[in-house]
């Protein structure tokens, strides 16, 4: 890996250190505030007053935070670079929607599926919907198209979504309206357990898939010149960004515009455009992104928690915006 | 008196200029070939004389008279623009598309009624695809699809034609047939051309006059014999050729050493 | 398309007219025999209650849902034609989110059903506006995003009030459950000016689905041309979402059947969409009320379910032919 970095390694080097400060802060901030100091003591001395809030409640959910950021950052970069569309993202293709519809089905019907299951039925829905956008992008490289069916997938996964949540009871539907923002509150080891290891074993195949995909941005065609099966590739890329997506919402919702912000900020980081120089820079920035913005959304209302999502896209939009001025609408041609 | 004459013209893409201070007359009954290396601004500068680029300075005058005199659609009973970049409507057929053409000429409200006029079925046959008409433009091949754009053009019956690339697509037989209709356009109906050519050797073949541009600016203008010289390819394309007369019309034609 | 076969399908438009009418006369939510339903039709019911039933529940209910399915086919076949991709329409291009959002604002803020209309109608026009300033360049992406940010919006405004939330998932997913007669006179105003409007706009629309240069070639003005026709959709989808809710996917059904049945030229396409559009969501409605799904874990049936929830269903099929057909060609 260092021998990628051979050019900017210090930014790098600074994003990766975004992450132990945001783990930092999120277990400190909040209602009552938490020294450093104290921190370690809280954590470890399970006599310590502020024990269950360090280590049962702030702890569990910035590490949720982190390792969801992480995952969602790189789902997002390997479906721009293998779609060659710099608005890609779980959240525009439906993926995410998609795996919402699942879980709200699954919750608002209190049918019987344990915690450690709910990812592996989330990514059904998200492969069924990522398999629907794929086929409907087909070979064009226009961000007009691709965003229209994203949105129209979403469309048709939120009025679902809606719909369930609307069979449930008054009580049911507050809780999933934050299902469906996509949400940290209330998210303990559990969770964490649940999703870790989809996400490690995510991270990685995308570690080892990256050389692929980075030739996959030079086209088609220069792929398979290359060597690459570019049809092959591009089936696990999607399915490996389908599933990292899946893996979050299924314990945090739909967590949008995440994915689709943390690879283009990863991009001014590392100045390159390269899949593998910015996998390096998109995993803390990834985590470190959803993290502050759950911090955020935590104290920003405070007493009133709003959803991550919320903040995340209420952030995500125009930071997405600004990152993308000046490049040409259709930074890839039509095909 | 000139049909469309260009005063220090500026064209351009958003802010960027890639045709400076451009002067330039074209003559009534004449077909004027635009030839230049990628990027030279040939295109650049057809699509906006066609004021489908808005202009970044100076005037374009249409029968001596400032372009923007007229409403867009008198102006387009009167100039036909055939663009690059048109798109293929989802499930139009080439009947659909060619008849777009009579919109100028016919007006939006008479539009609204369905009518098959001579002229949309004159453009048809003068493009070979009278048997295609009923045909989905989106299941045809890129040469047919170019000559229903070709078609459409034509349909709109105006006394000045632009054309952009008009031959791309289009294998050998029907480049020849459509430089030929060029020339009969002229010929019969007084018609004045202006085009963008890829194929320096088509320009000198079938043009009056050829305008060589390089880097936004005018290097040649004239004759093909006066412009189509071994010094003029060598600066506007940077190829050394040799230039000797075709045998069969005696025009320049040139070969590439 | 022969002659013949057009008359075929006007002839099928309106029986399927007539009898969703009249299923929704007979049928409605109450029991009430056809036989006392025809009385009132015919004038022979002595019975106010019987009227109050057929003429000022279920016509309401029929007319609204017939003319808001129509007003979002117009609305989706104009997006359409601007952006030109059929994927566009009021849920997918941010103006649906827009009218939300000033619903649950409304909502939130000054509550009462006319209220509500109106602001629905000045957030998808606010919409469209900035839709029309910021997205010259990429209307699609500029619609998506706007969309995803006035969602986001009004998912903030329900966390700190969450006291509407069943009325605004109502509007959100879009019901005709108790349209009133009051409902019916503020649409059909709209109707007869919008659709004309729609099909005066058709020529235009067809020399604009050749791309922007050939456009400006043939005369037409982008700016005013866009202009005039997102105000049109925008207003069309406005007054449909104030009267029925912010209902997906009949702006892009109702458009994708009628380009199957009578092909791509706007003359015939607005139309034909517009009728297809009343039709479906008026059908749509009458599925709605009539089913009703026994849940595990809830004691009683479900019925009543909103209509926006059957159009979703129905979106994702029609969604996915949509899909391969465009990839076939």
């Amino acid at each position: 890996m260092i021998i990628i970095l051979n050019r900017r390694r210090w930014p790098v080097a600074v994003a990766w250190t975004a992450v132990p400060l945001a783990l930092v802060l999120a277990t400190c901030l909040g209602d009552p505030v938490v020294r450093p100091s104290t921190v370690a003591a809280a954590l470890l001395d399970p006599g310590h007053p502020l024990h269950p809030a360090v280590r049962e409640v702030r702890l569990p959910r910035a590490v949720l935070g982190c390792l969801a950021g992480a995952g969602l950052g790189v789902s997002g970069l390997l479906l721009q670079d293998v779609l060659r569309n710099p608005i890609a993202g779980p959240e525009l293709l439906g993926v995410s929607s998609g795996a919402a519809v699942v879980t709200v089905t699954i919750v608002v019907l209190g049918l019987a599926v344990p915690v450690a299951l709910l990812p592996y039925a989330a990514l059904g829905g998200a492969l069924v919907a990522g398999a629907l956008v794929l086929l409907a992008i087909g070979r064009t490289r226009s961000p007009d198209h691709v965003a229209l069916v994203g949105a129209a997938v979403s469309a048709a996964c939120g009025g679902l979504v809606v719909a369930v949540v609307g069979l449930g009871t008054q009580g049911n539907v507050v809780v999933l309206f934050r299902y469906l923002l996509g949400s940290l509150a209330a998210r303990g080891w559990t969770h964490v357990e649940a999703v870790a290891p989809w996400l490690l074993l995510g991270v990685l195949a995308a570690v080892l898939l990256a050389r692929r995909v980075e030739a996959l941005a030079l086209g088609d065609d220069v792929a398979a010149g290359l060597g690459v099966a570019v049809v092959r590739t591009r089936l696990a890329a999607v399915a490996v960004a389908a599933a990292l997506a899946a893996a979050v919402a299924s314990v945090c919702g739909p967590v949008a515009f995440v994915a689709l912000l943390a690879p283009h900020l990863a991009r001014r980081v590392v100045g390159r455009v390269g899949t593998r120089p910015v996998l390096v820079a998109v995993v803390p920035i990834g985590a470190a992104l959803l993290a502050a913005a759950d911090l955020v959304s935590r104290l920003v209302l405070y007493p009133v928690e709003v959803p991550v999502g919320v903040a995340t896209t209420l952030v995500g939009v125009p930071a997405l915006v600004l990152t993308l001025r000046g490049r040409a609408p259709v930074t890839a041609g039509r095909a | 008196m000139s049909v469309l004459a260009a005063r220090r013209l500026d064209a351009g893409h958003g802010r960027r200029v890639v045709v400076p201070g451009l002067d330039l007359e074209i003559e009534a009954g004449t077909v004027t070939a635009l030839v230049g290396p990628n990027g030279s601004g040939k295109s650049t500068l057809l699509m906006t004389l066609a004021r489908v680029l808005r202009r970044q300075g100076g005037e374009v005058l249409l029968d001596g008279e400032p372009i923007d005199a007229r409403s867009s659609v008198e102006v387009a009973r009167r100039l036909g623009v055939l663009p690059q970049t048109a798109v293929v409507p989802l499930g139009a057929t080439v009947r659909e598309v060619v008849e777009q053409g009579r919109f100028p000429q016919r007006g939006a409200w008479a539009m609204l009624r369905r009518r098959d006029d001579g002229a949309l079925w004159r453009a048809l046959g003068l493009t070979g695809l009278t048997d295609l008409a009923d045909r989905r433009l989106d299941s045809l091949s890129g040469g047919e699809r170019q000559r229903a754009w070709i078609a459409m053009t034509l349909a709109q019956e105006t006394g000045v034609l632009l054309l952009d690339e008009p031959t791309t697509y289009l294998d050998v037989r029907h480049q020849v047939d459509l430089m030929r209709l060029v020339e009969s356009l002229r010929d019969e109906h007084g018609m004045t051309v202006v085009m963008v050519l890829h194929d320096l050797n088509q320009a000198a073949r079938h043009a009056d006059r050829v305008v060589a541009l390089r880097d936004g600016r005018v290097r040649a203008d004239g004759s093909p014999a006066a412009v189509m010289t071994p010094a003029m390819l060598a600066e506007v394309f940077g190829i050394d050729a040799v230039v000797v007369p075709d045998p069969v019309t005696g025009r320049p034609l040139f070969v590439a050493r | 398309m022969t002659a013949a076969g057009r008359a075929g399908l006007v002839a099928l438009a309106a029986a399927s007219g007539v009898g969703l009418v009249l299923a929704h006369l007979l049928i409605g939510r109450s029991d009430l025999p056809a036989g006392d339903v025809i009385d009132v039709l015919t004038g022979r019911s002595g019975s106010p209650a019987h009227e109050i039933i057929v003429l000022d529940y279920r016509l309401p209910r029929v007319l609204v849902g017939l003319g808001a399915g129509c007003l979002l086919a117009v609305s989706g076949v104009l997006v359409q034609a601007v952006v030109r991709n059929p994927l566009a329409e009021p849920s997918t291009t941010g103006v649906g989110a827009g009218a939300a959002l000033a619903v649950v604002a409304s909502l939130v803020w000054w509550p009462g059903h006319e209220r509500a209309q109106a602001a629905a109608l000045v957030g998808a026009v606010a919409t469209g506006a900035v839709l029309y300033v910021v997205g010259r360049r990429a209307l699609a992406v500029a619609g998506v995003l706007l969309g995803a940010v006035l969602a986001a919006v009004t998912s903030l405004l329900l966390v700190v009030d969450s006291a509407p939330i069943g009325t605004v998932l109502r509007w959100l997913v879009g019901s005709l459950n108790a349209r009133t007669p009051e409902d019916w006179a503020r649409l059909w105003p709209w109707l007869v000016v919008l659709v004309p409007l729609a099909w005066l706009l058709a020529a235009h629309l067809n020399v604009w689905a050749l791309g922007d240069a050939a456009a400006v070639g043939l005369g037409v003005r982008p700016g005013l041309l866009v202009a005039v026709v997102l105000l049109t959709a925008v207003v069309a989808a406005a007054t449909a979402i104030a009267a029925a809710g912010a209902v997906a996917f009949v702006g892009l059904v109702a458009p994708h059947v009628a380009r199957m049945l009578v092909g791509a030229d706007h003359r015939v396409l607005v139309p034909a969409s517009a009728v297809l559009g009343a039709l479906l969501l008026s059908l749509a409605d009458l599925v709605a009320f009539s089913v009703s799904v026994r849940l595990p874990g809830v004691a009683t049936d479900v019925s009543g379910v909103p209509v926006g929830a059957v159009t979703a269903l129905l979106g994702a099929p029609v969604l996915v032919s949509l899909i391969r057909r465009e990839n076939r060609a």
